[in-house]
């Protein structure tokens, strides 16, 4: 039974682990026992909270637990992008899932899965950018409002690189110059809202708000990822073409796409530990 | 009352805090108790659920482990909250055999 206790909160374990175990020792175990200690464990990840530090701590651990997702977003959608590779030139790849259906079906299904991710990565970061400058001007914090002036700043310069680039004549040096700054600029765009997210001293009924989107890219990313593991191996055995062709690329940004999405998902497993479901609910 | 904050433990919570009312109990023991004393056989998932929930309302404490087993005892608060409840069910009890009597009588 100790495995069915490993689903447990690492927090709720640390008090309740040892004596339950002693008193599952004396109870016998029946179907029904599994079943109610299953149900036990998704309740005490609901409703389980025991932080030494408070409530301004669990908040911290909230916000950076949410801010380590939302990265590893970041990187499991820069795999997904590299993944996509696979699908291109579009025709080919469409009269291969004709042939094997269940090839286009899983397909089909990372990107559903993404865009729900990518949605919920926007209303969430959306919400805690709103929040942050919220509490920036009301406490007139000048290095929140800073960064988010660089944010914005970064965002206005991405935009007029990008469109310029997809004006410009491809391949050029000017081109690639160009793709190469809106790049830049929604880097640092990134870590300066990270900075001021960072920084933001948030109330943890706030950061209760990003909770759905959080769970929604967190579970996104497994499916997407298990997904794209069974895509892989579905086109290996019936499509090998799609991947092993002379264009080498191919074979390298599928596999690379697949690791950073296994990184992301690792990343946001991680985030969801630190600041879990537990922590962020919990009155 | 924070009867609401007990959720699905409400039932499980009052069984156990009558069960503590007689003194000094760990997990098993209760769980013994319960079954013979109401027949409600609690799996340990929800005695422990509700435990956390008592635990954290303050309506029983935590005594020192005895060699891996931990006994629970009912604190004055959790005395005060089962007497209001007991309280509530006699009154619910009563105006039941009241109706039931009348029903009986027609």
């Amino acid at each position: 039974m100790h495995w069915l206790l490993r689903l447990y909160p690492r927090i709720w374990r640390e008090r309740y682990e040892e004596e339950m175990l002693a008193m599952l020792e004396d109870h016998k175990i029946t179907p029904a026992t599994v079943f109610d200690l299953l149900i036990g464990a998704v309740d005490a990840h609901l409703n389980y909270r025991r932080v030494e530090g408070g409530k301004s701590e669990t908040a911290n651990l909230v916000r950076s637990g949410i801010l380590m997702i939302f990265w590893a977003f970041l990187l499991f959608g820069a795999g997904g992008c590299l993944l996509q590779r696979i699908a291109d030139p579009m025709p080919i790849f469409q009269q291969e899932a004709s042939t094997f259906p269940a090839i286009g079906f899983v397909f089909d299904a990372i990107v559903i899965l993404g865009c729900m991710a990518s949605v919920s990565f926007l209303a969430g970061g959306l919400l805690l950018i709103y929040m942050s400058v919220r509490r920036g001007v009301t406490g007139k914090q000048s290095d929140i409002l800073k960064r988010f002036g660089i944010a914005i700043v970064c965002l206005i310069l991405f935009a007029v690189t990008a469109v310029w680039g997809m004006r410009t004549p491809q391949p050029s040096l000017l081109n690639e110059f160009l793709m190469l700054f809106a790049l830049l600029f929604i880097a640092v765009g990134t870590v300066a809202v990270s900075q001021m997210i960072a920084r933001t001293e948030f109330i943890l009924s706030e950061l209760k708000w990003v909770f759905i989107p959080k769970i929604i890219i967190s579970l996104s990313m497994i499916i997407s990822l298990v997904l794209a593991i069974v895509f892989i191996i579905m086109i290996i055995s019936h499509a090998p073409q799609l991947i092993f062709s002379q264009d080498m690329d191919r074979q390298m940004f599928s596999m690379t796409g697949v690791i950073f999405m296994a990184l992301g998902t690792i990343f946001a497993s991680l985030g969801l530990r630190r600041g879990g479901i537990d922590l962020a609910i919990s009155p | 009352m924070k009867k609401k904050e007990l959720g699905r433990f409400s039932d499980a919570s009052y069984l156990i805090l009558s069960s503590l009312s007689s003194g000094p109990k760990h997990g098993y023991a209760m769980m013994e108790d319960i079954r013979q004393f109401s027949g409600t056989q609690l799996e340990p998932g929800t005695l422990y659920g509700a435990i956390s929930r008592l635990e954290k309302q303050g309506w029983i404490e935590p005594l020192p482990s005895e060699e891996r087993r931990r006994p629970y005892r009912i604190t004055t608060d959790g005395a005060a909250v089962l007497r209001e409840q007991v309280a509530t069910l006699e009154q619910v009890v009563s105006v039941a055999k009241n109706r039931l009597s009348a029903l009986e009588g027609l």
